[in-house]
């Protein structure tokens, strides 16, 4: 993926976190570039609306260590060994999860947690031990996409950094989950890397600083346009990110 | 604001010295909890609990003295323990229990009033405060120790029993009301617990240690289920205790 920055201008790969031993790690990877206007022959095409769906919640658990296992290993020998020059709709390229409707209903009543932090590029090994501490705890992980990233904007809360992506949906369930993220903040945290608040649903509030280091750039300019608070979120009063 | 695990960072603990109480804050604290009130009847036995408050990670903590007979001023102190928090309250839990010698209290009215004013009365009252807070603010979770013999009273400790299963069912109803308002209520059903309110008493199939029902609560917490469990077993030795004939669970409930 690193050896194809400049080649292409988006890579994805979906990683099989349930694998362990020489497959480790095993991915399918997928790189695309924005189809040039006069490439294709068809007509602009929308986004097709999804056949597949999910009818009503799953019973709690369907989603467990033995049942991902078991769908990584059809969906990684389901991708083909080497495909190129495939046209995509953006939704089927960013969002291949949509293809299925009401996928959330998959994890039940107790739901999931996404989970996505940024690292350098000097930072790689922080995706692998990462994985392997999940996969250690027996804490699985029904999605793993990860990704490169370029700089991040002019944005004071902007999380991309030139490096590394990677996403999780870890299914509620084992007691072990809460702690084994609270690791994971430890390690991305000293590999100077941060947290995705579009994705964080449970980061602790001191962690935040040390994370998004133009933070109190940004406090003082809420709390000089936002004197009485009016402007808060329920991420933003768990974070402490504000007043 | 609480957690996806629903782990608070402000918690208020009425009945805050009982060593369930005690239990739990500490794993709070060791999860989010950062303000801890503490409300109860001993001060010095509070104030070692918000020692331990902070010891275990809360970084602001304060008590608060009341009495749990004194039923018409629990909106009193529900008020005063929500204005020392400050700010959004995420958790109240409500510990307030009272064991008591049911052979000397059956026959005495003062005695067993007061049984039903502190197992249930004063709980009552306060959760219409809390209720009354909560949904103001649009957010938050009651935590209320039930126990499991409120499943079904028996002869031995019918005042406490039967009080607690008073407590268990209404606040089932408060829990259907909240929907729908962000507030929720859950009841927490501990089995026999080797604590101070149950020294020297012979033990019963399923106990458990105050941390055990800690680490249950926990989980209950994350999972949002109406009722926890500790141990879980109980939810099936539960319903053995509804169905089996009244014989057979008077005998087996002798103490």
């Amino acid at each position: 993926m690193q050896s194809g920055d400049d080649a292409y201008k988006y890579s994805v790969a979906w990683v099989d976190c349930m694998s362990k031993g020489s497959s480790m790690g095993r991915a399918i990877l997928t790189r695309g570039d924005h189809a040039p206007k006069d490439d294709s022959t068809k007509r602009l095409e929308g986004p097709k609306p999804a056949k597949l769906f999910v009818p009503f919640n799953a019973p709690s658990g369907l989603l467990n260590t033995f049942t991902i296992k078991a769908f990584n290993e059809l969906w990684f020998r389901a991708a083909p060994k080497k495909k190129v020059g495939q046209p995509q709709s953006l939704s089927a390229f960013f969002h291949p999860l949509d293809g299925v409707r009401d996928w959330n209903r998959l994890y039940g009543k107790r739901g999931f947690v996404q989970y996505q932090f940024a690292v350098p590029d000097n930072a790689g090994e922080t995706v692998k031990k990462a994985i392997e501490r999940l996969s250690s705890s027996g804490v699985p992980s029904f999605l793993a996409v990860l990704k490169r990233f370029g700089a991040s904007n002019d944005g004071m809360l902007s999380f991309p950094m030139p490096g590394w992506t990677l996403a999780l949906d870890l299914p509620v369930g084992p007691s072990a989950l809460p702690q084994v993220l609270d690791d994971l903040d430890e390690m991305v945290l000293s590999a100077g890397g941060r947290i995705y608040f579009a994705k964080d649903s449970r980061l602790s509030h001191e962690k935040v600083r040390a994370m998004y280091p133009r933070l109190d750039e940004f406090l003082n300019v809420k709390n000089r346009v936002d004197p009485e608070d009016r402007l808060i979120s329920d991420l933003s009063r768990r974070l402490h990110i504000g007043r | 604001m609480e957690n996806a695990f629903g782990q608070p960072q402000n918690v208020i603990v009425l009945g805050g010295s009982s060593d369930i109480a005690r239990a739990i804050t500490k794993k709070l604290c060791t999860a989010r909890a950062h303000t801890v009130v503490l409300a109860g009847r001993n001060q010095q036995l509070l104030d070692e609990s918000a020692k331990e408050a902070q010891e275990y990670g809360a970084t602001k903590t304060d008590t608060l003295l009341f009495q749990a007979e004194e039923v018409a001023k629990a909106g009193e102190v529900v008020s005063a323990a929500f204005d020392k928090v400050g700010e959004n309250v995420d958790l109240v839990i409500i510990a307030v229990g009272l064991l008591g010698n049911q052979r000397e209290l059956e026959n005495d009215p003062l005695g067993s009033a007061r049984m039903a004013d502190v197992n249930y009365t004063w709980p009552v009252a306060a959760l219409g405060e809390i209720r009354r807070r909560l949904v103001a603010q649009g957010s938050g979770r009651i935590l209320v120790i039930s126990s499991v013999a409120s499943v079904r009273v028996y002869r031995d400790a019918y005042l406490y029993s039967g009080a607690k299963a008073g407590l268990d069912r209404l606040c089932q109803g408060i829990a259907e009301s909240l929907k729908g308002t962000g507030v929720t209520l859950q009841l927490l059903r501990p089995g026999f617990v080797r604590s101070k309110m149950t020294t020297g008493q012979k033990e019963a199939p399923f106990t458990t240690g105050v941390n055990e029902v800690a680490e249950n609560t926990m989980r209950g917490l994350a999972s949002g289920d109406l009722v926890i469990w500790s141990p879980p077993i109980l939810k099936y030795v539960a319903v053995a205790m509804r169905l089996m004939p009244n014989q057979i669970w008077q005998k087996l409930m002798k103490r």
